[in-house]
């Protein structure tokens, strides 16, 4: 009797702490324009900061949920990751129906944290490059007893924002690139014009007779004009790179805390670590994550229009764009093209399946899967056991990979 | 006992009259699409009025002697019996399709044997005709002149034309013009009756020497096919098949049977079962040999498998134009996806993603692409004609349409595959 009257209490003061909280956050409208807005936090366990049943929002190496009453500019970050984070893992539990994200333990989430991640010791030194204007998750570790580091669970960390000049970027441009060699193309095209000109009024100057006052292919004129309008081209060519230096955006930031898409894209990757195991960033581990932060988002575009936060370009599933062997590489993990492409494969094998397809899909793969062996094999075998279809809908994915340049 | 015998010889040849049937079993969507026209037939008679006399004219008929435009008069006279003024035989031909009596093929051979019957026959300008050769013409008439006896006698009309004609043919060359001119001084010589110069010349107007499709020829095209390649699934139907072929005025399946064989369809099947196992492939490796022993085994990745079951599938089509059943012909891709449905090799469902693999070698090109031809051409030349600075403004136009239209992926130059 006892011990029944001890259970009943306690199940009745833990019910008692499974609070919900309202609090400002950053969501995104109904077109996708980023907006501060009252939402509900819920699932909380605490009365007075992010302790909620599955996620711990902390500052930091701090092991102490942020509070409520913390300063503004933190709590706006905690409870717009706290929010994100509840719906992200909503949808894997209650739409692709996950047991594994069901059964996660809670998560501790660090915001403006700048350690790098170290497997053996948790956190790097304090000292060693702090990293900003980034996200991460982390896989669970076994700690270093004998120097007092304990285990820790699967965390998610987002950087705090910090403006960095363009010079000290490594950007992939490859649109940038693509323009260039186009500005190229129409150089030597007027080049080519040019002399053709110059050929064609030398020819007509000699075999027909000159209409008096016409200037001839060698007058002053037709100089000027063919050397000038040259001389044009050749200035515009030359002056492209600096022009765009002067003209283009200078500093870069990215608020990961605040980007509802690259907070979706986080938890993802916890979702699926049961089989992409969290060891490095590469194209299919990223590409993955990209898709299901989009359907969370329920959007081909992530982290776009939301430039207060944000001066990164973005990824969208819908750019038109090749394979390159350079997507294999690390370098080029974060590209959007594994994105582009599941989003269009889900498009082939259909809404109703096309989530339990990608989500099986990942069963097929590991973090070091390639893109154009292990990922297409990978959507083919399971087309077989998901699709309706599977032999129609593998020629069309085929077709579609085909065209895709793969 | 004679009695019995000859009752039991009389029913085992009862028996051997097989029951002929031109219902369709594989077309969905018809290729004759004309619901008014069977309107205007289902005024004067009800559906089943319509198959009932249908089913009657083919009754007694034997397989090997049956003939369209036999049945079009057995079936057109019923229905003049019962209704003098009907006028909607089409009509009635094509509610026979609607309810699967018919399918497209029987369908089209009896719109055509129809289409002849009924031709008005012009009398032209004696001045006008041409004849054959004069020394070729007395052999020529003598054959003409035994149409009926010797050549429409154990045959359908129109391949006693066609047998007429080859026979002339032997005689010496003969065009049209002249087979005109042929048949008109055989009528004028009275050599043939003016009922017969009406029959050889609504053949010859409606080129009857060319159609090879008959009814009796394509009920055994069918019964091969359905001997040697039964159908899984009787009640499938496909709208693929009764597509208009592009060019044409044919549908595919209408086409598959006016020009190949049971044979060459089933050798074209084939041709699409083994691309079918080799997309299937979960794995295709290249083994390289030395002396004795395997030196080296690749194995190809998938969209390497998949190139290469597209190259092999298009070898193949090439290579039967070497088999002696094709005769130096090569069947186009449709040609065979469609045999392969017609003989149960792929289902109907699978038929569109199929044909359009064909995509992937042959691929349409928008309009934009198709324009973008004529545009590079006039802006070179308007490069030159346009004085600077407004030559330029060409320059760039050909410089964007380099960088869209230009663009696609190609395989064939990309080092890092095999395929």
């Amino acid at each position: 009797m006892k011990n029944l009257i001890l259970l009943l209490v306690g199940l009745f003061s833990f019910q008692a702490f499974a609070v919900d909280v309202t609090m400002e956050a950053l969501v995104r409208s109904e077109n996708d324009q980023p907006r501060k807005e009252n939402v509900v936090l819920t699932n909380l366990v605490s009365e007075d900061s992010f302790d909620g049943e599955h996620f711990k929002i902390v500052k930091g190496k701090s092991e102490q949920a942020v509070k409520f009453s913390a300063e503004k500019h933190l709590t706006f970050r905690a409870a717009t990751a706290y929010y994100h984070l509840m719906k992200a893992r909503a949808y894997f539990v209650e739409k692709v129906k996950s047991d594994y994200v069901a059964n996660i333990p809670k998560m501790t989430i660090r915001i403006e944290h700048t350690n790098q991640f170290s497997e053996l010791g948790h956190f790097a030194h304090d000292n060693l490059e702090p990293q900003f204007n980034n996200a991460l998750t982390i896989p669970a570790g076994k700690g270093f007893e004998s120097r007092g580091v304990k285990p820790w669970d699967m965390e998610i960390w987002f950087r705090p924002s910090k403006k960095v000049h363009i010079s000290e970027l490594r950007v992939n441009g490859t649109a940038q690139q693509e323009f260039k060699v186009l500005l190229g193309q129409f150089r030597d095209q007027t080049r080519m014009q040019s002399l053709n000109r110059f050929l064609s009024n030398v020819i007509v100057a000699y075999t027909k007779e000159q209409q008096p006052g016409a200037p001839g292919p060698f007058s002053q004129e037709a100089l000027i004009r063919t050397v000038g309008s040259t001389l044009i081209i050749e200035a515009g060519y030359l002056l492209m790179d600096p022009l765009t230096n002067v003209l283009a955006r200078k500093w870069y930031w990215l608020d990961t805390a605040l980007i509802p898409e690259i907070i979706y894209h986080e938890y993802a990757h916890a979702a699926l670590s049961d089989h992409l195991v969290l060891s490095h960033s590469t194209a299919i581990i990223e590409g993955m994550a990209d898709f299901f932060a989009g359907q969370i988002a329920n959007s081909p575009k992530l982290a776009d229009k939301i430039k207060k936060y944000n001066t990164y370009n973005g990824k969208n599933a819908k750019r038109k764009q090749e394979y390159m062997l350079q997507f294999e590489m690390q370098d080029y993990a974060n590209t959007d093209f594994v994105f582009g492409m599941l989003w269009e494969m889900k498009k082939i094998v259909g809404d109703e399946q096309g989530l339990d397809f990608m989500y099986e899909l990942r069963k097929k793969l590991t973090t070091n899967s390639g893109i154009r062996n292990e990922l297409v094999e990978g959507i083919l075998t399971t087309c077989d056991e998901k699709c309706a279809m599977p032999f129609s809908d593998k020629i069309r994915i085929l077709k579609a990979l085909n065209l895709k340049g793969l | 006992m004679r009695f019995f015998i000859g009752l039991l010889f009389m029913a085992s040849a009862a028996i051997a009259q097989e029951n002929i049937s031109f219902k369709n079993d594989r077309e969905g969507q018809s290729f004759f699409h004309h619901p008014n026209k069977i309107s205007r037939a289902l005024r004067d008679f009800k559906g089943e009025e319509i198959v009932d006399i249908y089913q009657s004219s083919l009754k007694g008929i034997e397989a090997s002697k049956v003939c369209a435009y036999d049945i079009n008069k057995s079936m057109s006279q019923a229905l003049l019996r019962k209704s003098p003024r009907f006028d909607a035989y089409e009509g009635a031909l094509l509610f026979l399709r609607q309810s699967n009596e018919l399918d497209d093929v029987s369908l089209k051979i009896l719109l055509d044997a129809r289409a002849v019957a009924t031709t008005p026959i012009e009398i032209k300008d004696p001045k006008q005709l041409r004849k054959p050769e004069r020394t070729k013409l007395p052999e020529m008439l003598k054959v003409v002149a035994n149409f009926k006896e010797k050549f429409l006698k154990n045959a359908c009309y129109d391949d006693a034309y066609r047998n007429m004609v080859a026979e002339v043919r032997k005689v010496g060359e003969i065009n049209d013009a002249e087979l005109e001119g042929l048949f008109v001084e055989a009528s004028k010589r009275k050599i043939i009756t003016s009922d017969t110069y009406n029959m050889l010349e609504r053949a010859r107007i409606g080129e009857v020497s060319g159609n090879f499709l008959t009814l009796k020829s394509y009920l055994q095209k069918l019964k091969s096919l359905r001997l040697h390649k039964p159908l899984r699934d009787a009640t499938e139907r496909s709208d693929f098949v009764t597509e208009k072929v592009s060019k044409m005025k044919v549908s595919r399946r209408i086409k598959l049977f006016e020009q190949y064989s049971d044979l060459q369809i089933m050798m074209m099947a084939d041709v699409v079962k083994r691309l079918r196992s080799r997309l299937e492939a979960k794995k295709v490796t290249i083994t390289i040999f030395g002396e004795a022993e395997e030196i080296e085994v690749i194995t190809l990745e998938p969209m390497e498998r998949f190139r290469l079951a597209i190259k092999l599938l298009r070898k193949e089509m090439s290579l039967l134009s070497l088999n002696t059943y094709f005769n130096g012909r090569s069947p186009d891709y449709m040609d065979i996806i469609t045999a392969s449905y017609e003989t149960s090799l792929i289902p109907a469902v699978e038929l569109k993603e199929l044909g359009g693999l064909q995509e992937i070698w042959n691929p349409t090109k928008s309009f934009w692409e198709k324009a973008s031809v004529w545009v590079r051409t006039f802006s070179s030349v308007a490069t030159i004609a346009i004085p600077p600075p407004y030559g330029f403004i060409p320059a760039l136009v050909l410089v964007v349409i380099e960088a869209t239209v230009g663009k696609g992926s190609d395989t064939q130059t990309d080092e890092t595959v095999l395929f």
